[in-house]
């Protein structure tokens, strides 16, 4: 069994899932892990599959090789390891009137305070004004200390963001 | 009288508003009821949205669908929250983010109290969703402060 991810991306339409998928039945692989997300319009969808041993890289491109030719960007590639996706601790909200840089900002400061962004999602608001937004569920390096949530937040703030950092509670039920 | 609502990124939208006396809060209750009356579907305003950074705000859910508890017009004058229990996550809209709803987790229930008011004020469900969304108006939080996930902001379908 080999295992692969596969990321296809291009102007959406419905449809695009399913011709994906047909292509990996057809070679008896099977789907594992799938996101999926529309950004202004063009539809991405990124997947992690496993196929059987006598499967290569080059004869899962050629299985989904058609996709191309209904434009869409494919991409295949081999994976090992990193099974476990980390848990995110917290849920981030950044926001200010839109301009560039925003992203780069907010991703720097996670970065440098070695939170991992887990899920994230980044949208301009077009009302007037327009608002950009980014969320993102983050771990945090050591969730349970104040002092590391203070400095991640005050140093979005000093870039000129409004800032929300919250904890994500689990209950048992 | 009806007041120009303002807009995300006025800073006055999110600063922590100032605790006012009575007589000057039920006057600018006034307007804020005015105001929100002005905007068909509002079921509460708070003063730093018409550009007051004090505390008072309003809440009407009267004849709203999602309405379970209903104290009629309720003017909060330096409120505070004294008891709030359970935990729901709703979709929530504000006039001062006009192109947004966001969901959001709130207390089922809450027990308010207010200046002028001899008892504090039960409310429950959607009444309630909406006295804590006026409260952190009061405080300087957004429904965008309050986001229960990445995948919890959403495009308003209509400007509102």
């Amino acid at each position: 069994m080999n295992r692969f991810a596969v990321a296809v991306m291009g102007l959406d339409r419905p449809g695009i899932v399913a011709q994906v998928t047909a292509g990996l039945l057809r070679l008896g692989g099977n789907v594992e892990d799938v996101s999926t997300s529309i950004l202004r319009g063009h539809f991405a969808l990124m997947l992690i599959v496993t196929v059987p041993a006598a499967i290569s890289k080059e004869g899962l491109d050629d299985a989904l090789g058609v996709l191309r030719q209904h434009g869409l960007a494919l991409a295949v590639w081999e994976v090992s390891g990193g099974l476990e996706s980390t848990r995110p601790t917290h849920v981030l909200s950044a926001y200010g009137p839109d301009r560039t840089g925003i992203v780069h900002d907010v991703s720097t400061v996670l970065a440098e305070a070695g939170a991992n962004v887990c899920d994230m999602s980044c949208r301009l608001h077009e009302g007037a004004p327009p608002v950009y937004v980014v969320t993102a569920e983050v771990a945090l390096p050591a969730p349970g200390e104040a002092a590391e949530l203070e400095a991640v937040v005050s140093r979005l703030k000093a870039k000129g963001l409004d800032v929300s950092l919250n904890a994500i509670e689990e209950s048992t039920l | 009288m009806v007041r120009p609502v303002l807009r995300y990124p006025d800073p006055v939208l999110k600063r922590a508003c100032e605790p006012v006396s009575l007589e000057r809060g039920l006057a600018l209750a006034e307007d804020l009821v005015d105001t929100m009356r002005a905007h068909p579907g509002c079921v509460g305003l708070a003063a730093p949205q018409v550009g007051e950074p004090l505390r008072v705000a309003v809440v009407d859910v009267s004849g709203h669908r999602l309405a379970t508890s209903c104290g009629g017009l309720v003017v909060l004058v330096n409120p505070t929250l004294v008891e709030s229990a359970g935990l729901k996550i709703a979709r929530e809209g504000c006039l001062s983010l006009p192109a947004i709803t966001a969901d959001v987790a709130r207390a089922k229930r809450v027990l308010v109290g207010a200046a002028g008011r001899a008892d504090p004020l039960w409310a429950e469900g959607f009444e309630a969703r909406a006295i804590q969304h006026e409260l952190d108006h009061l405080d300087g939080i957004l429904i965008l402060d309050r986001v229960a996930g990445v995948h919890a902001i959403f495009k308003r379908q209509a400007a509102g």
